[in-house]
C-alpha cells in the first residue's frame, strides 16, 4: 500500500506529467510521419530519457510508443500510407472507408479503440505480472537460462520470416553484447586495445544507429514520395463512439486479449498483433460480405490489438527481464542504465517504481483520447510536407543524441557504424530487431549459462535435472523444430493438392 | 550467376564474422579450475553464425527492395557521410557551425529552396543548442564561437 501511494505521488509530480505529455506529442509526431516507427521514436527518445529519473524515463517511453502506434493510423486513414508498420494490416480498409466520407468515424474508432486496447493490456499486465513474479522468485539460473533461450528462440523461429537470417542477426547481437570486460574474469574481449570498448559497445548510440540511420538513408534513396492527396476534412470524430464501443464489445475483448498474448511473445510486436487480429477477425466475422465492404470490424479488431500488444510486451520484460519486443528491449536497457534491474526481484526491491510504471500506462492511454483528437486536427497540414525535409533534423538529432549519452564522440562513430551495418542487413534481408534483442539479453544469457556451468562443473546433463528447466528445454526444442514441421506440412499440402490433378 | 554472387555477398560477411569470433576467442583464458572461460560463449556464437551463413548461402538471394535514382543515391551518400564529417570537425568547427552548415546541406540535397535551407539550418542549430547544452547540460563544442552561452 505504501509502495502504491509512493508510486501515485511520483507520477503525480508536475515534471513527470509534463514528461508524459511532451513524450506523447513526440510519439504522435513520429507516429504519423509515414515510415518512422514507434521503435525509432523510442530510439530517438532514449538520449533524453538518460537525463531523467527511472520513472519519468520509462514513462516517456511508454507514452511515446502508445501514441506512435495510434498515430500511425492517421496517415493510414487519410493518405493510405501507414505511419507505422502496426497500422499496415488495415490501411486499405481504413482508406477505402475514409474515401467514402467516413474519415471522421474511422479516426474516432482508431483513437478510442487504441486507448481501450491499451487499457485492457495494462489491466492484464497489472494483474498477471505480480503473480508470475511470485512464481519466478523460485526459479534458479537453469530455468532463467532456458527461459532466455526460449524467448530468443521464439523471436527467431516463431515470429521471424527467415530462420537462418533471423538467427544470424540474433547471434550477431549476442556477439556484440560480449564486447568489453567479461563479467566472470574481467578479461577484455574484442576490444582491440580501444579503451572506449572496455565497458562494451555503448547501447544507445548502437540502437539509434540500427533503427534511425537505415530508415533515413532509405527515405533519401527513395526520392520524392508520391503522396496521395490527403483527405482534408476529418469530420466529427467522436460522434457515435459510445454505440460503437457497445456494438463491438466482444470483438474488442477478443482482439485485445489476442493482442496482449501476441505482445507477450518475445519478438512479436504490435504489427504482428495487428495482422493476427485482422486475420482472426476476417475468419470469425458473422457477416463476411459486410466485413469486406463497409464494416469497421477489421479495423476495430486490429487497432485494439496493436495497442494491447504494447502492454503485453511488458509482462515478460518486467517479470523475467526478457523483452517482448524491441521497444521493451530498449526500455529494459534504460532500466539497467538507471540501476533498476528488471526481473522478479523488482517487485520486492523497487515495487514503487513498478507501480509508477503501471500508472503511467493508464495515464498515457487515457491521454491518447484528447491528444489524439488534437493530433488528428493537426495532421492534415503536416502530412502535406515532403518526408525528406524531416530527415535532416532527424539525422542531426540522432548524432547529437548519440554523443549526449556519454558526452563522447565515440558514440557518433558507433552510431554511424551500426547504422551502416543495419542498412546492409536490411538491404540483404536480415532483420535488425533480433540484433537489439541479442544486445540487451546477451549478458543475461551468458551470465546464467556460466553460473549454471560453474554450479554443475560443466556437466550439461544437469541442465535438464529440475522439472521446470526440463519443461522449458522441451518447449525450446519444439520451437526449434517448428520450421521443420512447417516445411513438412507445406510439402504434404502441396502433394495432396497436386495428386488429383495428376490422377485426371 | 548474378544470383550466386548475391547469395555469396549476403552470406560471406556473416561467415567471416563467425570465423573471426571463433578464431579470436581461442586465446581468451579459462576460469581457474574450469575447462571453459570467457571464450566459450563467443565461440558458440561464432559457430552459430557460420552455420547460419551456410543456410543463407543455400537460399535464393533476397530481392533488392530499393531502386534508387542517381539523385537519391547522392542524397543518401551525403546523409551517410554526415556523421563522419561531424566527427572530423567536432572540436575545430564546433556544433553551432557544423549543425548550421550540415543542416542546410542536408535540406539542400532534399531539394528544398536555398533560403529555406539556410533558415532550416539555422533553426536546427538554435533548437539543438537550446535543448542540449542549455537545458540538458550536454557540453557540445562551441568551436570558434566561444561567446555562445551554455
Amino acid at each position: 500500500m505504501d509502495a502504491l501511494l509512493r508510486a501515485f505521488t511520483m507520477v503525480g509530480q508536475p515534471e513527470v506529467l509534463l514528461t508524459i505529455v511532451v513524450s506523447s506529442i513526440f510519439g504522435l509526431v513520429v507516429g504519423f510521419i509515414p515510415g518512422l516507427t514507434a521503435t525509432m521514436a523510442t530510439a530517438l527518445l532514449v538520449p533524453f530519457a538518460m537525463f531523467l529519473d527511472p520513472v519519468p524515463a520509462i514513462a516517456s517511453i511508454v507514452a511515446a510508443t502508445a501514441m506512435a502506434i495510434f498515430a500511425g493510423d492517421i496517415p493510414g486513414t487519410l493518405l493510405r500510407l501507414p505511419g507505422t508498420p502496426a497500422s499496415a494490416a488495415y490501411v486499405d480498409q481504413s482508406y477505402r472507408l475514409a474515401m467514402a466520407g467516413r474519415a471522421g468515424e474511422i479516426l474516432g474508432i482508431n483513437v478510442v479503440f487504441s486507448a481501450l486496447g491499451g487499457i485492457f493490456g495494462t489491466i492484464v499486465l497489472v494483474t498477471s505480472a505480480p503473480l508470475l513474479a511470485d512464481y519466478a522468485l523460485q526459479l534458479s539460473s537453469f530455468e532463467f537460462f532456458w527461459l532466455a533461450v526460449l524467448g530468443l528462440s521464439c523471436a527467431v523461429f516463431v515470429v521471424g520470416d527467415n530462420v537462418a537470417k533471423g538467427l544470424a542477426a540474433l547471434a550477431f547481437g549476442l556477439l556484440l553484447a560480449t564486447v568489453g570486460r567479461d563479467y566472470t574474469s574481467g578479461f577484455p574481449r574484442f576490444t582491440f586495445d580501444e579503451a572506449d570498448l572496455l565497458d562494451g559497445i555503448p547501447f544507445v548510440p548502437a540502437l539509434i544507429g540500427f533503427f534511425a540511420l537505415p530508415e533515413i538513408l532509405r527515405t533519401m534513396l527513395g526520392g520524392a514520395v508520391a503522396h496521395g492527396q490527403p483527405i482534408t476534412q476529418a469530420g466529427s470524430i467522436f460522434s457515435g463512439m459510445i454505440h460503437a464501443v457497445w456494438h463491438w464489445r466482444w470483438n474488442f475483448l477478443r482482439s485485445s486479449a489476442l493482442g496482449t498474448a501476441v505482445g507477450a511473445l518475445p519478438g512479436a510486436g504490435a504489427d504482428t498483433a495487428a495482422w493476427t487480429a485482422y486475420a482472426v477477425s476476417k475468419k470469425l466475422t458473422r457477416d463476411p460480405h459486410a466485413w469486406e465492404r463497409d464494416s469497421v470490424e477489421g479495423i476495430v479488431d486490429s487497432t485494439s490489438a496493436n495497442n494491447a500488444a504494447l502492454s503485453g510486451a511488458w509482462i515478460p520484460a518486467l517479470v523475467f527481464a526478457i523483452p517482448g519486443d524491441t521497444i521493451t528491449a530498449i526500455a529494459i536497457a534504460v532500466l539497467y542504465l538507471k540501476n533498476v534491474t528488471p526481473g522478479p526481484s523488482i517487485f520486492l526491491e523497487n515495487a514503487h517504481v513498478l507501480y509508477a510504471v503501471f500508472t503511467t500506462f493508464f495515464v498515457a492511454n487515457l491521454l491518447m483520447i484528447p491528444l489524439g483528437w488534437i493530433a488528428i486536427r493537426a495532421a492534415i497540414p503536416i502530412l502535406r510536407m515532403p518526408r525528406q525535409v524531416l530527415m535532416a533534423p532527424l539525422l542531426l538529432f540522432a548524432c547529437v543524441g548519440a554523443y549526449a549519452v556519454d558526452n563522447n564522440v565515440f558514440g557518433i562513430g558507433v552510431m554511424l557504424a551500426c547504422g551502416l551495418v543495419g542498412y546492409w542487413m536490411e538491404h540483404h534481408g536480415y532483420p535488425v530487431g533480433p540484433v537489439v534483442l541479442g544486445m540487451v539479453m546477451g549478458r543475461l544469457v551468458e551470465e546464467h549459462l556460466m553460473t549454471s556451468l560453474i554450479k554443475v562443473q560443466g556437466d550439461l546433463t544437469r541442465f535438464f535435472e529440475r522439472p521446470i528447466a526440463t519443461a522449458l528445454a522441451v518447449f525450446t526444442l519444439i520451437v526449434w523444430l517448428l520450421p521443420l514441421l512447417r516445411w513438412i506440412t507445406k510439402r504434404l499440402r502441396r502433394t495432396s493438392a497436386t495428386r488429383p490433378a495428376s490422377q485426371v | 550467376m548474378a544470383d550466386l554472387a548475391r547469395r555469396l555477398g549476403t552470406a560471406l560477411p556473416v561467415a567471416a564474422l563467425g570465423v573471426a569470433a571463433i578464431w579470436l576467442s581461442r586465446d581468451f583464458p579459462t576460469v581457474p579450475g574450469q575447462t571453459y572461460g570467457p571464450g566459450l560463449f563467443p565461440a558458440v556464437l561464432g559457430w552459430v553464425l557460420t552455420a547460419c551463413a551456410l543456410g543463407v548461402a543455400l537460399q535464393p538471394a533476397a530481392k533488392q527492395t530499393v531502386s534508387a535514382s542517381s539523385e537519391g543515391r547522392l542524397a543518401a551518400a551525403v546523409y551517410a557521410l554526415t556523421p563522419a564529417v561531424l566527427l572530423a570537425g567536432w572540436e575545430s568547427a564546433g556544433w553551432p557551425i557544423l549543425s548550421f552548415a550540415l543542416g542546410s546541406l542536408l535540406l539542400a540535397v532534399g531539394r528544398v529552396r536555398w533560403w529555406r535551407c539556410l533558415l532550416g539550418g539555422a533553426m536546427i542549430a538554435v533548437i539543438t543548442w537550446v535543448l542540449f547544452p542549455m537545458l540538458l547540460r550536454v557540453p557540445l563544442p562551441r568551436g570558434p564561437l566561444p561567446f555562445i552561452p551554455y
